[in-house]
């Protein structure tokens, strides 16, 4: 028999055999090859000691009113609203789509306000307008100026005559 | 669907007792869920207290192990082994609440391990002061071994050593292959072996 210890694919035959889950052919053969194989002894010594003191530790037992408390639990969840319901169920097949929905809506807003021209088309006609039309209020606006700066000279110099 | 309530596992479990009681619990059969709850709650909530060492945390999620059970029997299908399902949302329940109070509890757990749940008697009522108290020491040493070793690693030696499960149901319920459950399993009793040497 090759050496399990040294072999990865079957170093779980010393475990198996530890926990005396291994067929009586392959034990008795295991057993013959750890009269030779000190590694192999070695290792069964060891886990045979991590398996007595792992049987020592025995859990607490149950406290009593378990199942009162769990049927409990199942009483209260089966009168909450059926919107309450929806949170807890396993039938509720939408919540691994939240995530995903969000990153979606998330991908969509950032494409948007990276390109917030593309949602309107560019239309030059009111462009040209726009521009034609605000040259023609500063003009406008440049003539009013004049013309009370006009006014307002002439209205001094009239006060100055008169006196 | 509720995480580690996935009942589509892929393997062509035979349709063992439990999972045909599951099926009637299915059918609106509230006996059957009893049956179930009777005949596991004991192996639930003594994995889940070997897993986290605190006994009032170990039942309250084997009640949500339970709960999630009874929420699930709508959508139950038996395609893998009931024990398998039952400790793979065992097992999520048990790794999420670690990872999520390492940092506030691990300390705090490991600094009283022993004076957590109902005191156990020692097996032999005959024996002296002395060796009750030997036995707590090593027991404390044993609950520290398993405490230190790597989450994974501790729930693949406590489904392999207390539940005697096979490598492919391990691997089932930790969501990985059974060559990553034999290396989990073969580096975890390596750990075990040379920290517990001293006790031979």
């Amino acid at each position: 028999m090759n050496c399990p210890i040294r072999n990865e694919d079957t170093a779980d035959l010393l475990l198996a055999y530890t926990a005396r889950r291994l067929d009586p052919v392959k034990t008795a053969l295991l057993e013959g090859h750890m009269h030779t194989c000190k590694d192999c002894a070695e290792f069964r010594a060891g886990q045979e000691l991590v398996w007595r003191a792992l049987d020592a530790w025995e859990a607490a037992p149950v406290t009593p009113d378990f199942n009162r408390r769990l049927y409990q639990r199942i009483e209260a969840e089966a009168a909450e609203p059926w919107y309450k319901r929806l949170f807890t169920s396993p039938m509720a097949m939408w919540k691994p789509i939240v995530p995903l929905a969000a990153a979606c809506l998330l991908v969509v807003a950032g494409f948007v306000l990276d390109h917030p021209n593309n949602s309107t088309p560019p239309s030059p006609q009111p462009t040209f307008r726009v521009s034609v039309s605000e040259a023609d209020q500063v003009e406008n606006a440049l003539d009013d100026l004049q013309l009370l700066r006009q006014l307002d000279s002439s209205a001094t110099s009239g006060s100055s005559e008169s006196m | 669907m509720a995480e580690g309530v996935n009942t589509s596992m892929g393997a062509s479990a035979a349709l063992d007792y439990d999972a045909q009681l599951m099926l009637r619990v299915k059918d609106g059969d509230g006996a059957s869920f009893t049956e179930l709850l009777e005949k596991h709650r004991s192996p639930v909530v003594h994995f889940l207290y070997r897993m986290i060492q605190d006994h009032a945390v170990s039942e309250e999620l084997a009640q949500e192990v339970f709960l999630r059970v009874y929420r699930s029997r709508n959508s139950y299908e038996p395609t893998a082994k009931f024990t398998t399902w039952l400790f793979r949302i065992a097992t999520h329940l048990a790794l999420n609440w670690l990872r999520d109070g390492k940092n506030e509890r691990g300390q705090e757990r490991l600094d009283d391990l022993s004076g957590d749940g109902p005191v156990r008697e020692v097996p032999d009522k005959r024996v002296t002061g002395e060796q009750k108290m030997l036995y707590e020491v090593r027991l404390d040493e044993v609950r520290r071994a398993i405490s230190a070793l790597p989450e994974k690693q501790r729930a693949a030696v406590l489904m392999h050593k207390y539940e005697e499960m096979e490598y492919s149901a391990i691997a089932k319920a930790l969501d990985c292959s059974e060559s990553a459950v034999k290396s989990l399993l073969f580096r975890a009793y390596e750990t075990l072996r040379a920290r517990l040497a001293h006790m031979a």
